[in-house]
């Protein structure tokens, strides 16, 4: 697994990727620092992250569209199969060297509260909570992009899918409520979502009635639960994007609560965006 | 002329049919060869299918399931840290102390020997995050308070 | 040192390998022979846990690749058909990473590392980022990436695939040298380097293993005759009458020469000129064409050319391999002609 991180750092030093992604990313905290701390003139930092994380949607893509993408079009992969390491080993590795990438840009992010501080009145805690939030926010962000890298051999698809996924988490909340703010949008959201489901089961198993049978099972399900109590669905589905959503759950911290259960939220979904990434690769090996 | 033709027309026809008969009788042979070696095939092949639809079952469904165990067993640990009490999980760390309680309030809340309600009147989806927190920070002081949501819209006279 | 046992994989209905089993002793150098597609580097894939097995163990020294695939891999170097090669980095730095993954450290890894560039003699463009190689160079890196470690099986999948002739032959050089001290496999589809440099080979065609052995005992396996193929100065009845006194002469052809051809004698007449081919089963080939040039010297008629065709492995294979072709045809006429 080191050398796996060693060898990542680096390809990432070496290349421009490290350097195009750190840029970017001081490139926008620097101008949302222009417009809220120095032109406006407001003393809270966290404000200036608030407007950041958008960025995510760009360079977090670009960061990990070829970690594992390049590797299945160039065969290394095949490499990888046949040295004495573990699949799993391969992702951490290759994981805490993308959070090595994304930790030095933030380092001097870092500075910015402290710079500030000495012209005027910044609490301190604030800034620094909203600074791990958005350290962990990323995390969880590249844990995604890696796993969608592990998807496809064609880093410009997984790019693509990247920042359409991480666009949809963003404007999920708003989108939710647009769709499906009565009960019975929620219901039609949530059928929708149960055939994807059931389309991805018939993919991944090849049988069809196992797909078939979890997805009738569960849209009955709903349809029972809708008949019994309807108001149940109400708002059901944009509380379920909230939730969900990543950055939803980063903007509690702007607000000055540190909400260890969004960290713990954070830590799960890169668990589980690894796991899926071994996942991901172990299946190519079966065939 | 007849006579002499007779017989050896007779042995020409029991030739041929000599000959009909041993050929019938091998394509009989080679079909019921081809039969055999048809069915074992057949039962091979649908044997090594089922044994392929196995494998792609035991991997792809073995990945699904181990995905789903792994998807519960997060989500489990989701709900119970959303569970815990407020005042484990969500730490003030605004600047005007927006979420934290005095020690008044804790003076007083500690002192409730009643059961209080407190509810709240607003829509859902619409609260404020703010009062959210608070109003969850109360709960969790003391086990005598409660805090009940009523949507205006469905209960418009409530505040009467 | 491994053991394959009733190894089957299917690409969804496509049946790569077919109940392929076989074992490997220490020490040998192996080729795995066959026509492109039959299974070799699918197989080889499985053995090197690159690839999963539909059926079937492979097991390095009592290791199995699947259960235990880090004790396994430990005792394997492998470069595949491809070789998996970080272009963008230099050879140096790349065998550095795969040394490092195979679990060497410090001063061991540098001696590796040393060794391995000097034996497949690379120390040249050991700084020049790979992507600027040669495809010989190339190939050499992906060889000395899988012999780092000094694992005790190297696998080679078609090593000397797009090389030019002189790197083909220190590739085979190389091979040959690592075999005195490791067991090294390795696939082609050219019979005359497996023939050279392999202690055993074994033929896989259509996923089949259809033989393995030595080289000299699989020429012995041969049912097809040696053939002789003589030209001479006769006519057809005249080189009839002469053969037909040579012993161990199975089949005879005899063909006139084209007239065109046919050259002119001093006195400018058209001499009578025949091709024959000749079939014998004598296993001493020297013994028949000797009693044909006294048959023909008795006889008085020249001898212009003789030239010899022993039965070698490209008979042996194209007859095995045909013979994997042959056996799925025969079913399929036999089906067709019952449906009649």
């Amino acid at each position: 697994m080191i050398a796996v991180l060693k060898h990542e750092l680096r390809l990432y030093f070496h290349s421009l990727t490290a350097y195009v992604f750190g840029a970017f990313l001081l490139v926008f905290v620097g101008i949302g620092a222009m417009l809220y701390n120095i032109q406006a003139a407001v003393s809270n930092f966290e404000y200036v992250l608030s407007f950041s994380c958008l960025v995510f949607v760009v360079i977090v893509p670009i960061l990990t569209m070829r970690v594992i993408a390049e590797e299945r079009r160039q065969k290394t992969d095949q490499l990888l199969y046949s040295l004495p390491i573990t699949t799993t080993q391969v992702i951490v590795g290759k994981y805490l060297a993308l959070l090595a990438v994304y930790l030095i840009p933030l380092a001097i992010i870092c500075l910015y509260p402290l710079i500030f501080a000495q012209f005027g009145e910044v609490y301190l805690p604030t800034s620094y909570g909203s600074i791990l939030a958005f350290f962990v926010l990323g995390a969880a962000l590249i844990a995604l992009g890696v796993f969608i890298s592990s998807l496809t051999e064609n880093q410009g698809f997984a790019a693509g899918i990247g920042v359409a996924v991480i666009l949809f988490n963003y404007y999920s909340v708003s989108l939710a409520e647009y769709v499906s703010s009565t009960a019975f949008g929620s219901l039609v959201v949530l059928c929708v979502a149960v055939l994807i489901l059931a389309a991805v089961i018939n993919h991944l198993t090849r049988n069809e009635n196992l797909a078939y049978g979890i997805g009738f099972v569960l849209i009955a399900g709903m349809a029972v639960l809708y008949f019994v109590d309807s108001t149940k669905f109400e708002g059901l589905v944009p509380d379920i994007m909230t939730k969900l959503s990543l950055f939803e759950r980063f903007y509690a911290f702007v607000n000055g609560v540190f909400d260890m259960t969004a960290i713990v939220y954070y830590l799960t979904v890169i668990l589980f965006f690894l796991f899926l990434s071994v996942q991901s690769l172990e299946k190519r090996r079966y065939n | 002329m007849k006579k002499k033709n007779l017989p050896a027309a007779g042995a020409e026809a029991k030739q041929a049919e000599n000959r009909k008969e041993a050929e019938s009788r091998r394509k009989a042979e080679n079909r019921r060869e081809a039969e055999n070696r048809r069915k074992a095939e057949n039962r091979r092949e649908a044997e090594n299918r089922r044994a392929r639809n196995r494998n792609a079952l035991r991997g792809g469904s073995y990945s699904l399931l181990i995905s789903a165990v792994v998807l519960a067993i997060l989500i489990a640990v989701n709900v119970f840290a959303s569970a815990l009490p407020a005042n484990l999980t969500q730490y003030d760390i605004s600047s005007s102390q927006l979420y934290s309680i005095t020690s008044n309030t804790k003076v007083v809340v500690n002192a409730l020997e009643e059961d209080v309600t407190i509810y709240w009147i607003v829509q859902s989806g619409e609260e404020d995050d703010i009062i959210e927190n608070l109003l969850s920070r109360y709960e969790s002081l003391s086990d005598h308070i409660e805090v009940v949501k009523r949507n205006p819209d469905v209960y418009p006279t409530f505040a009467e | 040192m491994i053991a394959v046992e009733h190894l089957t994989k299917y690409y969804g209905d496509f049946l790569a390998v077919d109940d392929l089993s076989f074992e490997i002793d220490e020490g040998h150098v192996y080729g795995f022979l066959g026509p492109n597609g039959a299974g070799k580097s699918t197989t080889m894939n499985i053995m090197t846990g690159c690839l999963s097995a539909t059926e079937g163990h492979v097991r390095i020294d009592g290791h199995d690749i699947f259960d235990e695939p880090e004790k396994a891999k430990r005792l394997i170097g492998y470069l595949p058909e491809i070789p998996p090669l970080y272009v963008s980095e230099t050879p140096e730095e790349y065998l550095r990473f795969v040394g490092e993954a195979k679990g060497l450290r410090g001063s061991v890894l540098r001696e590796q590392i040393e060794k391995v560039i000097a034996d497949t003699r690379i120390g040249d463009v050991r700084g020049r980022r790979i992507s600027a190689l040669s495809k010989g160079y190339r190939q050499r890196v992906g060889i000395a990436q899988a012999l780092l470690g000094n694992p005790k099986v190297i696998i080679l999948d078609e090593p000397t695939i797009g090389l030019d002739p002189i790197q083909i032959i220190e590739i085979r050089d190389l091979i040959r040298d690592l075999g005195r001290s490791h067991t090294v496999i390795f696939s082609s589809h050219i019979l005359s380097e497996v023939q050279t440099i392999c202690d055993r080979i074994l033929i896989i065609a259509r996923g089949k293993l259809v033989a393995f052995d030595e080289p000299q005992n699989l020429e012995r396996r041969l049912l097809a005759p040696s053939e002789i193929s003589l030209k001479a100065e006769a006519s057809a009845e005249e080189a009839r009458k002469i053969l037909s006194g040579v012993a161990h002469i199975s089949e005879m052809d005899i063909s006139g020469m084209d007239t065109d051809i046919a050259g002119m004698d001093a006195n400018g007449k058209k001499e009578n000129r025949v091709s024959i081919r000749v079939r014998t089963d004598c296993s001493d080939i020297y013994a028949v064409s000797r009693s044909i040039f006294f048959a023909f010297a008795k006889g008085g008629r020249p001898l212009l050319e003789m030239a010899l065709k022993k039965a070698n492995l490209e008979d042996v294979f194209l007859e095995l391999t045909d013979n994997a072709a042959g056996e799925k045809d025969r079913d399929e006429d036999l089906e067709e002609e019952v449906e009649d």
